[in-house]
């Protein structure tokens, strides 16, 4: 008896120990090669660029500055107005899309259109082209000579608009292309969120005798809040991240009109190849980012309903 | 068992990680035993006429492999390999105006070819050596050069009634351009596109430089000269903005335009994308700042440059001597619209052939265009200033006063280049 007690006493330590090498070691092993990878190409650059932004680096060389670069980019009057270019078209795009993109959910989800699925097709379709091809369609659509836009606009006796020469309409224009690539894509998200909507809220407010619009107003936008608040941070963080439609478009003209911080960024990391002043920038962008969602949080309450 | 074999795929993973890691290493390795292999970062025009020339170079080096590598002009599939110190290309090329610039930031990242290269000094345009020059070393051969012309609409100059003899001076240019407004409304005499190209052309006649004794020389009364011209063909109505190359194709297809300022490469773009227009355009050297000035000026050219990376660097001097030294190379480089700077050239029969669309020999025109271009000093800044100055012509065409517009320009320049300010 006991013999088997002390076996008893042992054996469980023994599972124990090689159980802790297959419930804890094991799924690390097979996540390795994700943090591998991770590590090498996200964690390490995340920190060679905190430590760059600290120094002179230019080419191959580099010399700790401490925070120069940060103090010349903040004294800098192009990064911001780089920056004041973008929270101007932020403020007019992302309002713009979220409305056209939840009508268009609105509209999808409504029960007297056929075909759904092709209108969602062609709706989503401009996120599938690609970023390259679609901004030269728009330059050879807006080109002020010959364009088509001007075209049409001449048709109803409109002038031809500038809209590369003039700093007021390129913002239009870039205006116009974000909103033309990236509605689509929010409205899949919130028509996702439309239909999880319980019909049930619906009926009881037909019952009530509240017509479409005191539905929507009542209904539809509210219980779509934490859906509208995560496509707003998403398109917010988006367009101060603007880079491929300015700098194909316009190249952040005329005299720095649609200038915006990653062309800023970009043009002193991979054109000057200052790669210190270029690191710091980012640093600053980021740190902008995530005050600006911090408050977009706050202020909607987390996007509770 | 089961130990074990977590044991074994944790080392299987690794296995995959280190072999896709080291494999590069191992091809290098086997390649430099027999045949040397080289490679070459190019871009557009001048990377196709390279990628032409390796059959030529093979008959005489059947030993050196050539592979070129198509890169963009913003230099970034080469840059990176140079701030890493390993993988960059064995034969790299940058704008002549760049070079200074990649001297400086990427200091020992080119071998010094100043012994080579010594038996070739009379053989090319003498300002060429300028911008590969550093402490009396070359580090680069000069390529092409850009010799600037006016190519006039030929049809268009002849029903304004206009007559090309008579335009001598820029002052004469936006008359004619004014005149031919009368004739045709909706047509412009010139276009210029978001860049500085066209100071540049303007500068360099007027002998001006952008550094001058290592000092920021933006701000120097050429430099002022050469903004308030291009500012007054625009506010005159006889320049208008295409913003850039792709914009120029309609402009001119359309025809809106009747006479473009740029250099030799332009030809080739133009018998190219406006086959219809052949025989239409004629080409005169530009116009003077004051009657008997200097009617010469260059825009662009590059260089090739051997890395000191490379572990055949022997080898890749042979191809850039190839291509560039001798008449087969230059024949392939004179197909592709680049003007050379290796003058024995001039002397052959490539060289001297009619051409068809423009109806005249046109590189012995462009020849003549060399012979009093100035010198001009570019120095270490054209990276760091390429954003500057564009922004100081915007400014500039947007109606800001030009001395406070030169002079932000040279400061902000000043603070990312650390180089003073001349005043």
């Amino acid at each position: 008896m006991r013999e088997t007690a002390v076996g008893k006493m042992t054996k469980p330590s023994v599972v124990s120990k090689k159980k802790w090498n297959q419930k804890i070691l094991t799924p690390y092993l097979f996540l390795s090669p994700f943090f591998i990878v991770f590590a090498i190409f996200m964690v390490y650059p995340i920190f060679e660029s905190l430590y760059l932004s600290f120094t002179s680096a230019q080419g191959n060389q580099a010399e700790w500055v401490g925070l120069e670069n940060f103090k010349n980019i903040l004294t800098d009057g192009l990064f911001w107005k780089s920056l004041s270019n973008v929270f101007i078209i932020l403020i007019v795009q992302v309002p713009l899309m979220l409305i056209i993109g939840t009508l268009l959910a609105v509209l999808l989800n409504s029960k007297f259109i056929k075909g759904k699925a092709i209108f969602r097709l062609f709706i989503f379709l401009p996120v599938l082209i690609d970023l390259v091809t679609y901004s030269i369609v728009f330059t050879l659509i807006f080109n002020e000579q010959y364009g088509m836009m001007n075209y049409l606009l001449g048709l109803i006796h409109i002038d031809p608009i500038h809209w590369f020469s003039d700093p007021f309409w390129s913002k239009v224009l870039i205006i116009i292309a974000v909103t033309w690539r990236w509605t689509g894509y929010n409205t899949i998200i919130l028509l996702a969120g439309i239909t999880t909507i319980d019909d049930s809220l619906y009926e009881s407010a037909d019952v009530d005798g509240a017509n479409k619009f005191t539905q929507f107003f009542k209904i539809t936008i509210p219980m779509l809040k934490p859906i509208l608040l995560f496509c707003g941070i998403l398109s917010t963080i988006g367009t101060i991240q603007l880079f491929t439609e300015p700098s194909l478009l316009t190249a952040g003209g005329p005299n720095n009109a649609t200038n915006t911080p990653i062309m800023y960024l970009y043009q002193f990391g991979f054109q000057s190849f200052q790669f210190g002043y270029a690191s710091a920038a980012a640093y600053i962008i980021t740190i902008i980012v995530g005050i600006i969602s911090f408050f977009q949080i706050k202020v909607s309450k987390g996007g509770e309903i | 068992m089961k130990r074990l074999s977590v044991w074994l795929s944790l080392l299987l993973v690794l296995t995959v990680f280190l072999t896709a890691c080291s494999s590069g290493k191992d091809e290098k390795a086997s390649s430099t035993e027999g045949k040397a292999t080289i490679t070459v970062a190019s871009w557009n025009a001048a990377a196709d006429a390279l990628t032409e020339q390796i059959e030529g170079f093979n008959k005489k080096y059947p030993d050196i492999k050539v592979e070129v590598l198509h890169t963009d002009t913003g230099y970034s599939k080469v840059t990176p390999a140079l701030a890493a110190g390993t993988g960059a290309p064995d034969i790299i090329q940058t704008q002549a105006r760049d070079f200074p610039a990649f001297l400086q930031k990427f200091p020992d990242q080119f071998v010094d070819i100043t012994d080579e290269t010594k038996k070739y000094k009379d053989d090319f345009i003498e300002s060429s050596w300028k911008s590969v020059t550093q402490d009396q070393k070359i580090y680069a051969m000069p390529w092409d050069v850009g010799p600037t012309a006016l190519y006039y609409r030929t049809d268009l100059f002849e029903k304004a009634g206009i007559d090309v003899e008579s335009v001598k001076t820029w002052d004469d240019y936006i008359e004619a351009g004014k005149k031919l407004k009368e004739t045709f409304p909706d047509t412009a005499m010139t276009l210029y596109t978001d860049d500085f190209n066209l100071y540049e052309i303007f500068l360099n006649q007027l002998g001006g430089s952008y550094v001058k004794d290592g000092k920021i020389n933006v701000n120097s009364p050429e430099s002022e000269k050469a903004l308030l011209l291009q500012k007054k063909m625009k506010d005159e109505g006889i320049a208008i903005n295409v913003h850039d190359g792709n914009g120029r194709i309609p402009a001119l297809t359309n025809d809106k335009v009747a006479s473009v300022i740029l250099p030799v490469w332009y030809a080739g773009t133009l018998s190219h994308s406006v086959e219809k227009q052949a025989g239409k355009w004629g080409i005169v050297p530009i116009p003077a700042f004051e009657v008997g000035g200097n009617t010469q000026a260059n825009l662009g050219g590059s260089v090739l440059a051997v890395s000191k990376q490379s572990k055949n660097a022997d080898a890749a001097f042979k191809f850039i001597e190839y291509v560039l030294t001798t008449d087969e190379g230059q024949k392939i480089m004179l197909k592709y619209g680049l003007f050379p700077s290796y003058t024995p050239f001039y002397k052959s029969e490539a060289f001297n052939s009619k051409d068809e669309y423009f109806g005249m020999e046109l590189y012995p025109f462009f020849a003549k265009q060399t012979t009093t271009i100035k010198d001009m000093e570019y120095g270490p800044i054209m990276l760091d200033a390429t954003k500057p100055l564009k922004d100081m012509i915007d400014g500039v065409l947007a109606g800001n006063d030009v001395k406070k517009m030169m002079g932000t320009t040279a400061e902000s320049i000043s603070k990312s280049t650390k180089l003073k300010v001349n005043h």
